[in-house]
């Protein structure tokens, strides 16, 4: 399809989605009160809770001494499955709302830990929730708790969003939970990097947010480097293993063949891929519009934020797209990875003010993993694409050119100059 | 021209080459710049050694830089009679030569049947395993260009030009036109610009036949790149072209030691 033509079949589309959508939803507030309601139900005695566990947490503030977390649906448990975030919730078609309303409703019970303690911890507290880290489903469990809820909802940029906490004393499990096989040997291997068994488990089929549980919780690595990785960093460093395993198995691929422009649209986030025939090169530019959650002054401008890498990936921190860099890098990546080919890659992302709530990441990875999708846009050049798509982003074309570094030239190299 | 010749000695299946035990001798100053120089860009490289004295020439893994180095062998206190080649690992040499300096002699024996060098100085001796020259990347063809712009400056005002832009990008954009006679070094970035003026005055040598801009990721010049090595008092000749590569000359080693880099620009979308 042209360019000009896939952009005309998009606006339809979009509109179409537009009306399908739900309301923005701001009732997170009801949410904890009906949390609180299903909270006293359960609880047994003054200070048990018996509920099934999807999923942990494991915070960053005081690093080294963090906070570690079993998280459970109380009173709805038999939906708990629903509650772990995967890519399940884009193929659900989740809100912002329900994605607030799911993780408000989870109790966050932790204790503080040190985190390179848990190499030896078999049992206890660090035993119970790596269990549960581990497992294929959601594990019954048994909580003593120390205090009452603190009802409220924590966000962040790259996590998903984290609702009640309650101070935890002990914790046991109530039964005995079903490992996946590869999962086992990765744990039981002490002598196995953690980059390696990441990027195994990704070849055995575990998608990244397995993974990323599974490292947060210290079950990956060499036995004496094993510790519990704060959530926010183990998502960010489980996309970035696996892209960087991904990158390899492109290094030799033959180029696209075209300029290919792809786009999805899902919880107020548009993202443009545009595809390029050349070596591997790849740029993150995100355009926050005022109003938005990281943008919230109404009156500021759109905030513009890069990161770009070359064929050797990065050497520095990306600072400025933080997780959504490497999120949406590796659904890139997996697309060619798939195809076989490699190619410069730009990933425009809007964020418009209907995302009014931070639901992590995850967004980020599955919007661009499943823009490729269905039809999308040729172009001639990269320089056409890159203009065809400047009329539809809220910045000018040479506003777009100077923050960047594709936009503004693609990388040769000196084979191009050889006679 | 030293990366062609020594491709003509790699195709000759070493005819040139020698194959036996063979020494050289060079100051200790000399083998640290010409280490400094290819660590900016690749980790390892393939030296040829002997009476021509010594040449290596490297290019980056994305094939985007490239450094050439060149030794005369009047910049050597003894060269043999052969040449050898030898793959090296850039990191390693730079330790095992760490502790001489200046005019301190360091002697480098080939030994063909270890394939290794020897390296002695000051108390020190080393035998450094060499690695298969067919299993580095090959040595790069260097494109023709007819360079639009040529000037020659002092290297620190070159490397502060560069590192101005810095400030404001991630890209550096080099331009000049013919009427205004300077070149001008710019850091466009989303909000601010930086420019830094090169002008008649601080070209010493030099002619714009024609108006040229082109633009430069900094990562290769800077922070660790091939400008790294560079600080006033070098004369640094600079040829570019619109949209093509940028060549940059600097002569070391009391003139007898002569680098050329190249770096292939970003090539803009309009």
């Amino acid at each position: 399809m042209r360019l000009d033509e896939f952009v005309e079949f998009e606006r339809n589309e979009r509109a179409e989605r537009r009306r399908l959508a739900q309301e923005k939803d701001y009732g997170v507030l009801d949410h904890l009160e009906t949390f609180q309601d299903r909270f006293d139900d359960a609880l047994s005695g003054d200070s048990l809770v018996g509920s099934v566990s999807p999923s942990i947490f494991v915070g960053r503030s005081n690093y080294p001494n963090v906070s570690t977390g079993i998280l459970s649906p109380v009173g709805r448990e038999e939906q708990a499955e629903r509650f772990r975030t995967s890519g399940d919730w884009y193929d659900e078609g989740v809100s912002i709302g329900d994605v607030f309303e799911r993780r408000s409703g989870l109790l966050n019970s932790n204790r503080t830990a040190e985190v390179d303690n848990v190499h030896d911890a078999w049992d206890g507290w660090l035993g119970t929730q790596r269990e549960v880290a581990i497992a294929d489903r959601p594990v019954d469990v048994e909580i003593g708790l120390d205090s009452k809820p603190d009802l409220d909802v924590d966000i962040d940029d790259v996590g998903a969003p984290v609702g009640p906490r309650a101070r935890a004393r002990d914790a046991s499990l109530g039964e005995n939970p079903h490992v996946p096989r590869p999962v086992e040997k990765t744990l039981e291997d002490d002598d196995w990097r953690a980059q390696g068994a990441m990027t195994y488990l990704y070849r055995r089929g575990f998608d990244v947010y397995e993974i990323n549980s599974i490292l947060s919780a210290g079950a990956l690595g060499q036995g004496e480097n094993r510790r519990l990785v704060p959530t926010r960093w183990s998502i960010t460093a489980v996309d970035d293993t696996v892209g960087q395993y991904l990158r390899g198995t492109i290094r030799d691929a033959p180029s696209v063949d075209s300029v290919e422009v792809h786009r999805n649209e899902y919880l107020g986030n548009a993202f443009w891929v545009v595809l390029a025939p050349g070596e591997w090169e790849y740029e993150l530019v995100e355009m926050k519009a005022p109003g938005s959650v990281w943008n919230p002054d109404p009156e500021a401008g759109i905030y513009l934020a890069a990161a770009h890498e070359g064929r050797e990936g990065r050497t520095g921190y990306v600072d400025e797209t933080a997780g959504a860099y490497y999120a949406a890098r590796l659904g890139v990546l997996e697309h060619l990875s798939d195809r076989g080919r490699q190619a410069k890659v730009l990933v425009l992302r809007h964020v418009s003010d209907a995302y009014w709530g931070p639901v992590g990441v995850w967004q980020v990875r599955e919007a661009v993993r499943n823009a490729f999708e269905g039809e999308f846009g040729e172009a001639e050049t990269f320089g056409e694409a890159v203009r065809g798509v400047a009329d539809h982003l809220p910045v000018p074309l040479s506003r777009l050119r100077r923050k960047s570094t594709m936009a503004a030239g693609l990388q040769t190299n000196i084979a191009d100059f050889l006679g | 021209m030293a990366a062609a010749d020594a491709e003509a000695d790699a195709d000759a299946g070493g005819a040139t080459e020698s194959v036996d035990r063979m020494t050289v001798t060079v100051r200790a100053e000399v083998l640290q710049d010409v280490v400094d120089q290819l660590l900016t860009i690749v980790d390892e490289a393939i030296f040829r050694i002997g009476y021509e004295g010594l040449s290596v020439a490297a290019v980056d893994p994305a094939n985007v830089g490239m450094v050439m180095l060149e030794v005369e062998p009047a910049a050597f206190e003894s060269v043999g009679d052969g040449m050898f080649p030898i793959g090296l690992n850039l990191e390693r040499l730079d330790d095992y030569i760490g502790g001489a300096s200046g005019a301190d002699p360091v002697t480098l024996s080939y030994r063909p049947e270890r394939r290794s060098i020897e390296i002695e100085h000051t108390n020190v001796e080393v035998e450094m395993a060499g690695i298969d020259p067919d299993a580095i990347r090959d040595e790069p063809d260097i494109p023709a260009i007819d360079p639009s712009v040529e000037f020659e400056t002092d290297a620190g005002l070159f490397v502060d030009a560069v590192e101005n832009a810095d400030l404001a990008s991630d890209h550096v954009r080099f331009k000049a036109v013919v009427d205004d006679g300077e070149v001008v070094v710019i850091g466009e970035g989303d909000t601010d610009e930086i420019k830094t003026e090169i002008s008649s005055e601080d070209i010493s040598d030099g002619a714009i036949k024609r108006d040229a801009e082109s633009l430069f990721s900094l990562n290769y010049l800077i922070s660790g790149g091939m400008l790294k090595p560079l600080g006033s008092g070098t004369d640094l000749r600079v040829e570019y072209s619109e949209d093509h590569p940028v060549k940059m000359h600097y002569d070391f080693a009391d003139g007898l030691g002569h680098v050329t880099m190249m770096l292939a620009p970003r090539v803009g979308t309009n």
